[in-house]
């Protein structure tokens, strides 16, 4: 591999480089560190100085508060663990299946079906029919299907793996077949082997946007074992802020406890920690991946 | 080339459209009125004098699902059938989702029949779609005990357009603005609440507490500049929501709507604020701080601003952790927004509103129903300690904490604490209390509605700095009032006047 740069030779511009980056890149971290941080304060030390980076006491009765009763939260981890999973799982085969025969040239329908994917992409119905469609005449509501079934389809990744399987040297597939390969077999020993990248980075965002989603778990989720992780830190947080309403008004017996600082934090490291480890295992596709589909031989 | 312009074309055609579906579909939802008038004539075949349908009736709350929620709806549903033959079935929404979920439950039209509701809650946006049935008619009929245990004024307070609209939870209405001092700070400094008549009194005490207490304590805390209690000091009372510019004297003949930040009422309490800063009675800090509940838990707080309530001095013991003394600074008054806070309403889908209106008699009515409600069953979720008093079980799998939203709150059994005599002594507060000459009136902020927005932008951007001392009062006040204007604020107030002489000439002689 050639560098641009020699190795040992100073240049002042990379100085300057050097120091943007590393500005943005602590912009990105400390905040994260210092949730991690405050989950382990003591409350008082909060209390008292503020958030901190240096806090003056320790203290892990954060965590301990939250898994005092861990039902909740485990129950909400199976949950998005669950839903994450099948989600990206078949929500992954589905979009590829439809964006292999949309790639290929002899599909007849590819024109209709190309447009009614990218038709979805600018037309949406917005919350109140989906929540009639949904709760109505699928009678989903409060259902796990209602958290997985809608984000299997996502015109833009069906687009983006289209555009990538253009690219598919299309001499291979056809001495396949000539091969005696069934469609289907060219399909799934084929074409999904050689689309690593780009199924990776599809399947990536495809998990952020599941492990991540908390507007369904709010509108149609009404069990609290079925609520997903992201909307139950949501909720523990803006119960919290409900209740001061209330005694704003100066009507509610006040009693309730409040999650303090430092529960609120570890709840954020709890909900997040996991992804942040899945990402950087995916990263190598990543890069690669998002690019794949943009420049068309 | 010629390919791509095509797209473009398309597609701004295509977002064009979206547009213009979305209007479409507004108008809609705001429209279906119809449906509405058709059940109330319904209501009018009398079911009282045969024996009653069985009928399931379904109650909305903003209450968190409660373990044992089934075991106590068995137990309502006992009393309920021998009574009026019908069986409760309760939605528990999560404070977090309760405008999202009543939103969309409402625009779907589904089914249900009674909901708890406020102003905070899109209680007026909601009357506005047709959301909800008149209860007018209803009221005399199938809850007449229950309507006439509520004061008259109350009920002129749930109009909208002239209809009755919501079923007020009983409760304290009548607001007084009070300064709360810490007992024990009151016993050792000599200070006698009951000297102090306005906010200048106040000084003597603080001065002492801060010599007395060094630098580590917040001398005053709880202010704000907005609030109803900080405006009922001022003899105002602020048309629409809090923050929003435009106000009218709450004394006086003339019904003139004017902008309340520049009132020199106004701009006094605002410079007493600033000069108490500057003395380090009050420390900008403490309107950074989220948690005022823990600090003051920790011994940090010693006298705030607030409103006072009979027997709230056991909330105020178990939510700041210390015994209170109360100095009154107004008479108690009670408006619209001090009644409207909580009410239940019932839904234009319901299939059986008569019904839902008997239930709500008896909610209002029958102790024992509302106390299982509220506190669930007796020996598993509390026990009793006299009468009418109890004390909560722990851990219990029912703790809805939320007599508030229940129905008449004067009803429910004590708490540890709280004196025998505080239900006949708030309901005396609320019928005594002064009634503000504009009860009944609220302000439809839909026509100016971006305005408001703006301006309450404006106004949440000074609020916290000017209550806590933070700036130099005149300046920012000029400048304040300059970006008010900019953002739309004559328009506001303009669209209030006009609103209040209508509904003067409407109610007045």
């Amino acid at each position: 591999m050639i560098t641009a740069v020699k190795k040992g030779k100073f240049r002042p511009g990379n100085l300057v480089i050097h120091g943007v980056f590393t500005f943005l890149a602590l912009g990105c971290i400390v905040p994260m560190l210092l949730v991690v941080i405050l989950s382990v304060s003591d409350t008082k030390s909060i209390v008292e100085h503020g958030y901190s980076l240096f806090p003056s006491k320790l203290s892990i009765e954060a965590y301990q508060y939250i898994f005092r009763s861990p039902k909740l939260i485990l129950d909400s981890y199976g949950t998005t663990l669950f839903v994450t999973i099948v989600g990206t799982g078949v929500g992954l085969i589905l979009t590829a299946m439809i964006a292999y025969a949309l790639s290929r040239r002899d599909y007849k329908l590819a024109g209709i079906v190309g447009f009614l994917v990218f038709f979805s992409m600018l037309f949406n119905a917005g919350m109140i029919p989906n929540y009639i469609i949904f709760t109505k005449y699928y009678l989903m509501k409060d259902t796990y299907w209602i958290l997985i079934l809608p984000g299997l389809i996502n015109s833009w990744n069906i687009i983006l793996l289209r555009t990538f399987f253009f690219d598919l040297p299309q001499e291979v597939l056809e001495s396949a077949s000539i091969d005696g390969c069934s469609e289907m077999r060219i399909f799934w020993q084929m074409v999904l082997p050689i689309s690593k990248p780009a199924l990776a980075t599809i399947g990536l965002m495809m998990m952020l946007g599941y492990w991540n989603e908390w507007t369904r778990s709010m509108i149609y989720i009404d069990t609290e074992s079925k609520y997903m992780l992201q909307y139950l830190l949501y909720k523990i947080l803006r119960n919290a802020e409900e209740m001061m309403k209330d005694s704003q008004v100066g009507m509610s017996l006040g009693a309730a406890e409040f999650p303090s600082d430092s529960a609120k934090m570890a709840m954020a490291v709890i909900a997040a920690g996991p992804m942040m480890f899945v990402f950087p295992f995916f990263q190598k596709y990543f890069v690669r991946g998002i690019t794949s589909g943009a420049v068309k031989g | 080339m010629k390919r791509s312009k095509v797209m473009i074309m398309l597609t701004a055609a295509m977002l064009a459209v979206t547009g213009l579906a979305g209007c479409q579909s507004k108008e809609k939802a705001g429209d279906e009125k119809s449906p509405a008038a058709s059940a109330a004539s319904t209501v009018s075949a009398s079911p009282t004098a045969k024996a009653l349908e069985p009928v399931k009736l379904k109650w909305v709350l903003r209450i968190p699902t409660q373990k044992d929620g089934d075991l106590v709806l068995t137990e309502v549903n006992k009393i309920l059938q021998e009574k009026i033959n019908a069986t409760l079935d309760i939605q528990f929404i999560d404070g977090a989702a309760y405008v999202e979920k009543t939103k969309l439950m409402i625009a779907a039209g589904e089914n249900f029949d009674i909901m708890f509701t406020a102003p905070g809650y899109q209680f007026y946006e909601n009357v506005a779609k047709g959301a909800f049935l008149p209860l007018d008619d209803m009221l005399t009929k199938y809850s007449p005990n229950a309507y006439r245990q509520i004061p008259e004024n109350f009920w002129s307070a749930m109009k909208v357009n002239n209809k009755v609209y919501g079923f007020p939870n009983y409760q304290i209405a009548a607001r007084q603005t009070t300064i709360t001092i810490r007992k024990d700070m009151a016993e050792k400094y000599g200070i006698d609440p009951s000297s102090i008549k306005k906010l200048e009194d106040l000084e003597p005490a603080l001065a002492k507490m801060k010599a007395g207490e060094g630098s580590d304590k917040f001398i005053l805390g709880n202010l704000n500049v907005n609030q109803m209690d900080v405006m009922n000091y001022l003899k105002m009372e602020t048309l629409g929501g809090e923050g929003t510019p435009g106000a009218v004297q709450l004394e006086g003949t003339d019904y003139k709507v004017v902008n309340q930040y520049e009132q020199p009422a106004f701009v006094n309490y605002v410079k007493t604020l600033k000069s108490w800063a500057d003395k380090g009675y009050i420390n900008k800090d403490l309107s950074l701080a989220k948690n005022f509940d823990e600090l003051s838990k920790n011994g940090k707080i010693l006298s705030m601003l607030g409103a006072y309530k009979p027997g709230g001095e056991a909330e105020v013991k178990a939510r700041y952790g210390f015994d209170p003394v109360y100095a009154f600074l107004t008479e108690p008054l009670v408006s619209t927004s001090s009644v409207t806070g909580t009410m239940q309403v019932i839904s234009r889908t319901s299939k059986n509103p008569e019904r839902a209106m008997m239930f709500l008699e008896l909610l209002n009515t029958d102790k024992q129903l509302y106390n299982t409600l509220v506190y669930g069953i007796e020996g598993k979720h509390y026990k009793k300690t006299g009468d009418n008093n109890i004390e909560l079980i722990p851990n219990s799998g029912y703790t809805t904490n939320v007599s508030w939203m229940l129905g008449d709150q004067l009803n429910a059994y004590l708490l540890p604490g709280v004196p025998a005599d505080v239900p006949q002594k708030i309901d005396a507060l609320n019928r005594s209390a002064k009634t503000s000459r504009i009860m009944g009136f609220s302000f439809d902020t839909e026509p100016v509605k971006s305005e408001i927005a703006q301006c309450k932008t404006v106004v949440d951007k000074y609020k916290d700095g000017l209550a806590y001392g933070m700036y130099d009062v005149d300046s920012t006040l000029a400048t304040m009032n300059k970006e008010l204007r900019a953002a739309g604020m004559d328009k506001v107030i303009a669209e209030k006047q006009k609103q209040l002489d209508a509904w003067v000439a409407a109610n007045k002689k």
